[in-house]
């Protein structure tokens, strides 16, 4: 019973009948954010809210919302949609929780309608993953059978259906080798319906983007009914990009949104209901040019954050042709900041030398002052076999019991290995989760391209319901815009991080090699051959030496020997 | 019992103990020699802690053990886990008292067929005829070479399954010698599930239990019928514990396939990774044909006036070509080669052999620390260390056959001719 009332925390009900909606809108928001060490994070979110009728082809007449999004869920019968492209890895430890958490490389999750059997999902699945690979520019192709998982207890769905749906419905899967570049922001910004020379998104050059230190975009689309019945509906398109700067490139710590972005903001996008800016200026100790106009103060959960507002709507009618700036000046640097770790962290890392024994071993560290229930997620690619009966959870020398295990065994060629595991992490404490696996040996051909480079693990995710909110930056389910989190107090924080993905360097064969071992290993075969079929189908005679002796040596030797007499 | 075997029963069982208790065992069992993805001890305890969570073990890639060694290792391990070295040291020994009285009964029987047909044989013969001693010194060779065979000891501390296959292999000899026919083909059907390869034993097996009948195929056809039956039954008693068919593919299928390509003593992995793709099943098939059927009946027309010495040749060259070999198997196969004590004034290569056995025994492990640890070697190191073991495990099968055939020719021309004569193969 016990284990059942411990799940359900992570479900989270979602009620939208009596909700505000929207017909048509288009909102941007960028929040700013000054993390520690001199780092700073701008987040992005472009906000697209349609309402549309389910049982007519009404999908097919979009607006603002991109046609080619809502064509995906017209063909798919999907409900919800999350992609995320990221690169870099984003320090919990040191910058608290980013908004929307991603694993490195690309990642997406979809769920399906519950009208759909299991083989239409499977199907469904792999082409909507080809049809985002030629949307995106990314390797969605290489989602296959073999790295696809349903999770079981981390993720819920956002959106909303007619019927609750179960893990069956949804399909995971990482791809942390993807490389993530201009190429996948070119077409991710036609998905929007502003001119990339406008608004919010003239900022996004790919030149300063892709020199940050972390950065992430991600397409977050679902589904959200109106109605019981969900005839009447609000396609929600979520677009976010979020990145991680480091000041010390821009020589100092005082930055301005043109030195991060090589220019200042041209006003905001014709088409947009509102464009905002929200500069977190918690406790600092700097001046800002221009000073905000309105100032907010969000408390929830027990922490409280003081946002600068910006207009960007208001503002272009009072300076027209001039670029918009924020430049934080004067700054006094006499106090030092005090880093207060998350309440969550994790870390995680390979054990064991050599190619054969290694152990993945997942440090989850919780500063928080009571238990927290979590779940850890992990998805390793087929050629990672794990041993579940080496599964360990560590509190120092001490072994804690996992509260549930969904374990599905992979196979080689098929199917990978999914492993969720839900325990209870004590006050204070850095939990030990370990795991050993093999390193094996595949066919030279299923090996990639540079061999020697390793392969990727994809990042666990790790999620959990915090009870306070320090740190916690995330939107609640149902908000969609970032100003809806504002003083969003509620029972409890649902967080979704995700730790490092591994590189493992499996032992590789020689690959110059297969003419040379196909023939020699069929030699040894041979050999045994040979002798075994002369026994068996000849007879033991017994002759005289000299007939026998005459080989070829003896031979070569007659001849040689007769050669010399010759000349003589 | 005897007394001198008792002795060595004590101290190899001592040496077993004392090497699982020391620092070196765990380094023993991750050998690639010794555990195989088919035998392993790491393997066998994840089958059984899925099998006791509910999962299904065979539904995964890491478990290939047939379903009734996962009950009785599973009620091992819950009930005897302190135990468990100590399990495997019993079973060890077990196997060499089988051994021992297996090949007692069956150098009983060599030297009563040899008395019906002792006037036939060339005179001055006495050296390479069957002895009355023997029947009191082959055994307890025999049971020397398993006990004291470094293979046989490593197996043993790895605690692989292949000792559990070694004892019903034992007792299958020991049921053979006793004329024990029915608990005969049940331990053969038992390891062919763990194993697939033994198989083709049955036909030894069929040839040895026919020899005193009148109707000698019927007879033959009959045990080969009743094997088929007995391995059809355990096969569906497997599936009503499983209550699924998934096992045949995991535990056959992954041994034919070869699916596993972890490095191992046999030809089979450096060959299918290299392997190109469009041609895999051929060669796939034309392994296991070579491995199974193929030598079978050109061996079985040639060595059928004893079937023991046809059941060793098979015994061993399904262990040489095996998709997973180990060193467990080679040390029962050579337990039961002096057996053939008066055939071995014939074999000539066994310097050459014992000296590659003892050189790449030391060189592979090298090698391969070499290239997983050190990184200054590749494959192909340990590739070549396990072509030049297998050719001389190949070397050892062939003289063996060839010396049993002079032995044979011998005995009827005797010993001594002309040393201008040569025997050769016409």
């Amino acid at each position: 019973m016990k284990k059942i009332e411990f799940l359900l925390i992570i479900v989270i009900s979602l009620n939208l009948t009596n909700a505000k909606y929207h017909n048509n809108v288009f909102s941007e928001e960028l929040v700013i954010k000054e993390l520690n060490n001199n780092f700073v994070n701008t987040y992005f979110q472009f906000t697209t809210q349609w309402n549309f009728k389910t049982n007519e082809n009404d999908l097919l007449h979009t607006d603002l919302l991109s046609r080619s999004i809502s064509e995906l869920f017209l063909h798919y019968d999907i409900i919800e949609l999350h992609v995320t492209l990221s690169n870099g890895l984003w320090k919990h430890e040191f910058w608290g929780f980013p908004v929307d958490s991603s694993g490195s490389g690309a990642e997406l999750y979809v769920w399906f309608k519950n009208h759909l059997s299991q083989e239409e999902i499977k199907r469904q699945w792999i082409e909507l993953s080809e049809a985002l690979s030629g949307l995106l520019c990314a390797s969605f192709s290489f989602v296959e059978e073999t790295n696809t998982i349903s999770p079981h207890y981390s993720y819920r769905p956002t959106s909303s259906w007619n019927v609750p749906l179960n893990s069956s419905f949804i399909r995971y899967a990482a791809l942390p080798r993807e490389v993530v570049c201009t190429e996948n922001l070119t077409p991710w910004k036609k998905l929007l319906p502003c001119d990339p020379q406008e608004g919010f998104m003239s900022l996004l050059n790919a030149q300063y983007i892709y020199s940050t230190n972390f950065h992430s975009l991600g397409i977050h689309v679902r589904q959200l009914c109106i109605d019981k019945t969900c005839s009447n509906a609000i396609l929600e398109s979520k677009q976010t990009v979020n990145l991680v700067h480091d000041l010390k490139l821009f020589g100092g710590s005082e930055w301005s949104i043109r030195k991060l972005f090589g220019q200042g903001l041209n006003g905001a996008c014709s088409v947009s209901s509102s464009s905002k800016i929200y500069l977190d200026i918690t406790d600092k100790d700097f001046e800002i040019s221009p000073k905000p106009l309105n100032i907010i103060t969000s408390k929830k959960g027990g922490s409280e954050t003081t946002y600068g507002e910006y207009d960007v709507k208001k503002w272009t009618g009072t300076g027209i042709n001039k670029m918009i700036n924020i430049a934080i000046v004067n700054k006094k640097h006499k106090t030092i900041p005090i880093t207060n770790p998350p309440p969550l962290f994790a870390k995680r890392f390979l054990q064991g030398t050599g190619k054969e024994r290694g152990k993945i071993v997942n440090q989850i560290t919780n500063s928080h002052w009571s238990n927290l229930n979590l779940v850890v997620m992990e998805n390793f690619p087929w050629f990672v076999p794990i041993y579940l009966h080496t599964l360990k959870l560590r509190v120092g020398n001490k072994e804690i019991k996992a509260t549930a295990i969904k374990y599905i065994p992979g196979e080689q060629r098929k199917r990978a290995y999914h492993l969720e595991v839900a325990f209870s992490i004590p006050a204070k404490t850095t939990v030990e989760m370990s795991i050993e696996f093999d390193y094996i040996f595949l066919r030279w051909q299923e090996y990639p391209p540079d061999a020697n480079h390793g392969q990727y693990i994809p990042s666990s995710v790790i999620s959990t319901m915090l009870p306070i909110a320090l740190n916690y930056t995330s939107l609640p389910i149902e908000a969609s815009l970032y100003v809806e989190s504002f003083n969003a107090t509620r029972s409890s924080y649902f967080l979704r991080i995700h730790t490092e993905a591994l590189l493992i360097n499996l032992p590789t064969p020689d690959f110059s090699m297969p003419y040379n071992v196909i023939c020699l290993a069929c030699t040894v075969v041979a050999l045994a051959f040979g002798p075994l079929h002369n026994m068996t189908t000849k007879r033991l005679v017994l002759q005289k030496k000299e007939e026998a002796k005459k080989t070829f040596l003896g031979k070569l030797k007659d001849k040689l020997f007769k050669k010399k007499e010759k000349p003589e | 019992m005897n007394k001198r075997l008792l002795y060595s029963l004590v101290l190899s069982g001592a040496i077993r103990y004392f090497i699982s208790i020391s620092k070196y065992s765990k380094s023993i069992e991750n050998h690639v020699e010794v555990s195989t993805p088919l035998n392993s001890f790491k393997r066998l305890k994840e089958g059984v802690f899925l099998y006791n969570n509910g999962i299904d073990p065979y539904i995964g890639d890491i478990f290939h053990e047939n379903p009734f060694i996962l009950i009785t290792a599973s009620f091992l391990l819950n009930n005897f886990a302190d135990f468990i070295s100590l399990i495997f040291i019993f079973v060890d020994l077990v196997t060499a008292v089988f051994i021992f009285y297996g090949t007692k009964g069956i150098s009983k029987k060599n030297f009563k067929k040899q008395q019906l047909e002792v006037s036939t044989y060339a005179e001055g013969t006495e050296e390479i005829q069957f002895n009355e001693s023997d029947i009191n010194n082959v055994p307890f060779y025999c049971a020397l070479a398993y006990l004291f065979n470094p293979y046989s000891i490593l197996n043993c501390v790895g605690q692989t399954t292949t000792v559990w296959s070694n004892l019903i292999l034992s007792l299958m000899v020991y049921a053979l010698s006793k004329e024990l026919k029915l608990l005969c083909l049940i331990l053969l059907a038992l390891e062919t599930q763990r194993n697939f390869y033994p198989f083709i034993l049955i036909v030894p097996i069929a040839l040895a239990f026919s020899e005193n009948s009148k109707s000698k195929n019927i007879n033959r056809l009959m045990t080969i019928l009743l094997f088929a039956g007995i391995f059809g039954g355990l096969n569906y008693l497997a599936f009503i514990q499983m209550s699924s068919w998934k096992f045949i593919d995991s535990t056959y299928g992954f041994i034919i396939h070869c699916r596993d390509l972890t490095p191992n003593i046999g030809l089979f992995w450096y060959f299918f990774t290299e392997m190109f793709d469009h041609f895999r099943q051929l060669f796939l098939y034309t392994f296991q044909l070579n491995t199974t059927i193929l030598y079978l009946f050109p061996l079985t027309l040639t060595f059928k006036e004893s079937p023991e010495f046809l059941l060793t040749i098979l015994l061993s060259l399904i262990t040489i070509f095996s998709s997973y070999p180990c060193i467990g198997a080679i040390a029962f196969y050579m337990s039961l080669i002096p057996l053939w004590k008066r055939v071995s004034p014939f074999m000539s290569h066994n310097f050459i052999v014992m000296t590659t056995f003892l050189v790449t025994s030391i060189l592979g492990p090298t090698v391969y620390h070499l290239w997983m640890y050190a990184n200054s070697a590749n494959a192909n190191f340990y590739f070549g260390v396990t072509l030049v073991f297998s050719t001389s495990q190949i070397f050892l099968l062939t003289d063996l056959c060839f010396a049993y055939l002079k032995r044979k020719f011998c005995l009827s021309h005797g010993v001594s001719f002309d040393k201008t004569m040569k025997l050769s193969l016409e």
